[in-house]
């Protein structure tokens, strides 16, 4: 079997366009569901027909929206079986469990109480299509927390031991998986993402009415609506970042450096607000790491230590080792260096390859117990390292720091205008000349695509910037993918793209219709 | 009601060229080959072990 780079490289090419896509339709779903419910409870308090068609109107945007993006997470599921067969097997239940939980009950109640939500209107009662619709918004975020924990598992894995018998992780504290540190900080941030575009998604489409002159009651009240559930989730999005920063520079200290362009840690690290990086720079030269940048004097020592003077660790700190860090759980450690965890990870290789060649001599009537013993010992005190014995240079240990760093940017910059954009629109509501402000409305309009930038820049940050790893220190990429063909990858690569992009088209012209039509062209 | 017809029509599409096509034709399970689950746990041990140069670590040593 061959594993090669071009192989890994389409494996990996494939994943980053199928999730990406998937992440079109995912924030959508999960903060237009909340917007929805809170019309309808508009409706249900004031029994004021305007906010049933309001609700209805949204209910139709959510349902196409639902019905574009569902099952094409299933794709995703497919890869890891064909393309990352090793990886699929080696991280067991713990990466199963969650998924079926996710499909068998989150997806479920999200379903069934969408269709009491979607056909139910005069058929149930009115507290009964509420209470559906509000469980329809509930389920479809319980439904990404427990993706949300698979992945996060894989960032930050914990809560198993490893059976070196089925050469599978086995899971032994559920609950440290569900409500690990980096699950809930990826969860809310995730979610509240999902929540702020779903409102630049309500306030971009009103826009447009309001400078078609048309529908404008509908629109400035959706927009009110919009702009402080938007301004709410954004002001709790920057919090959960500070958060999500905070647990990343104590579980993936590399990742952070990588968003930072950071190489040389100090003491009172500055953070970077805008830059641009030297090409030229690496761990082990002397070159500028940047060509330009503004940054805030100890901005990232406060975001990762808490502390004005704290000492953040660079790439080539990381790759040296030497440093004294704290852990998530408090624990003070010195890192090791690059070499000296590539030695434990090669020595949990090799105690492996001896367990199982003890095994076989025991299955054949030789008594090694003892040594099995022995083996199993020197596996799991050094097993932590495990994906180091894969790495052959410091280089493979660094993700691609251009694309991890300028990702980052663009999430927070967009992020902060977001929050900037909230706010202008109900200064602009209060003042009552919003639907008079045509360039408000054309850069509330512009701002949609933006907000899906955004999402989609934080899913680089976080995937890219953990790179090189699948299972963070225990499974490197190299190690993960299946002995297919990369022509093979290539070729479902390209029809992924020729029919997605097609249904994407005829999804995308079925709500523009919708969207034409508006709240009055609905016959429900 | 067309427009609950189409969107249904969308989702059948969807669902068959994913289990139909993409599922059967292209998205083969590697492992499914195997009958057992000890066949399967060999097989990514030699995927594992056959990358590298595991002859670097030693067990004799400790950090």
């Amino acid at each position: 079997m061959l594993l090669t780079t071009t192989l890994e490289q389409a494996s990996r090419l494939q994943f980053a366009i199928t999730a990406m896509y998937h992440w079109l339709f995912v924030p959508l779903t999960l903060g237009l569901g909340f917007l929805v419910a809170i019309f309808e409870t508009k409706y249900y308090l004031s029994k004021d027909e305007f906010w049933k068609k309001t609700t209805q109107f949204w209910s139709r945007i959510f349902a196409i929206n639902f019905a574009c993006g569902v099952a094409t997470g299933i794709i995703l599921e497919f890869e890891f079986g064909t393309n990352w067969s090793n990886y699929s097997w080696f991280v067991g239940d713990i990466f199963g469990a969650p998924l079926a939980i996710e499909g068998i009950f989150a997806f479920f109640m999200e379903t069934t109480f969408f269709a009491v939500m979607y056909f139910g209107w005069g058929k149930v009662s009115k507290g009964f299509h509420l209470a559906s619709t509000w469980l329809t918004a509930a389920g479809a975020s319980l439904s990404a927390y427990w993706i949300l924990a698979a992945n996060s598992w894989m960032q930050y894995p914990t809560g198993v031991v490893f059976n070196p018998d089925t050469a599978r992780n086995e899971m032994v504290k559920f609950w440290d998986i569900v409500f690990s540190p980096v699950t809930l900080a990826k969860f809310s941030h995730s979610v509240l993402c999902g929540f702020l575009l779903a409102a630049v998604v309500v306030i971009g489409i009103c826009s447009w009415y309001l400078l078609k002159k048309r529908d404008t009651d509908f629109s400035l009240k959706s927009i009110k609506t919009a702009a402080v559930f938007g301004l709410v989730a954004g002001v709790l999005l920057a919090a959960t970042g500070d958060r999500s920063a905070y647990v990343v520079a104590k579980t993936q200290p590399m990742k952070l450096a990588a968003m930072e362009g950071l190489y040389d840690g100090e003491n009172g690290t500055p953070l970077v607000g805008v830059g641009i990086l030297n090409p030229k720079k690496s761990y082990d030269n002397d070159e500028n790491p940047y060509l330009f940048h503004i940054s805030i004097p100890k901005g990232l020592s406060l975001l990762a230590t808490r502390k004005a003077n704290g000492f953040v660790p660079g790439i080539s700190d990381i790759i040296k080792g030497g440093y004294e860090y704290e852990e998530l759980n408090g624990e003070k450690k010195t890192a090791l260096s690059f070499e000296e965890k590539v030695h434990r990870g090669n020595m949990a290789r090799k105690a492996y390859a001896l367990y199982g060649e003890y095994k076989d001599k025991q299955a054949n009537g030789l008594d090694c117990q003892d040594d099995i013993d022995e083996a199993k010992k020197y596996l799991d005190e050094n097993f932590e390292y495990f994906g180091y014995g894969f790495l052959k240079s410091p280089e493979d240990s660094i993700p691609p720091v251009g694309l991890v760093f300028y990702a980052f940017r663009i999430m927070v910059i967009l992020g902060g205008y977001f929050i900037l954009l909230m706010a202008v629109v109900l200064w602009f509501l209060k003042k009552n000349i919003l639907a008079k402000s045509k360039w408000l409305l054309i850069v509330a309009i512009a701002s949609i695509p933006l907000v899906y930038i955004c999402g989609e820049a934080g899913w680089v940050v976080a995937e890219v910037g953990r790179q090189p790893w699948t299972i963070q220190g225990l499974l490197p990429i190299t190690a993960s993918v299946s002995g297919v063909s990369a022509s093979n990858v290539i070729t479902t690569i390209t029809i992924f793209i020729v029919l997605f992009t097609t249904l994407l088209v005829a999804e995308l012209m079925i709500a523009f219709n919708q969207i034409k039509k508006g709240p009055d062209g609905i016959l429900w | 009601m067309k427009f609950g017809k189409r969107l249904w029509l969308l989702i059948f599409i969807k669902l068959a060229l994913l289990f139909l096509v993409l599922r059967l034709v292209f998205f083969k399970p590697e492992l499914a080959e195997f009958d057992t689950d000890g066949q399967k746990a060999r097989h990514v041990k030699e995927n594992l072990f056959m990358q590298g140069n595991i002859d670097d670590g030693s067990i004799t040593t400790k950090d």
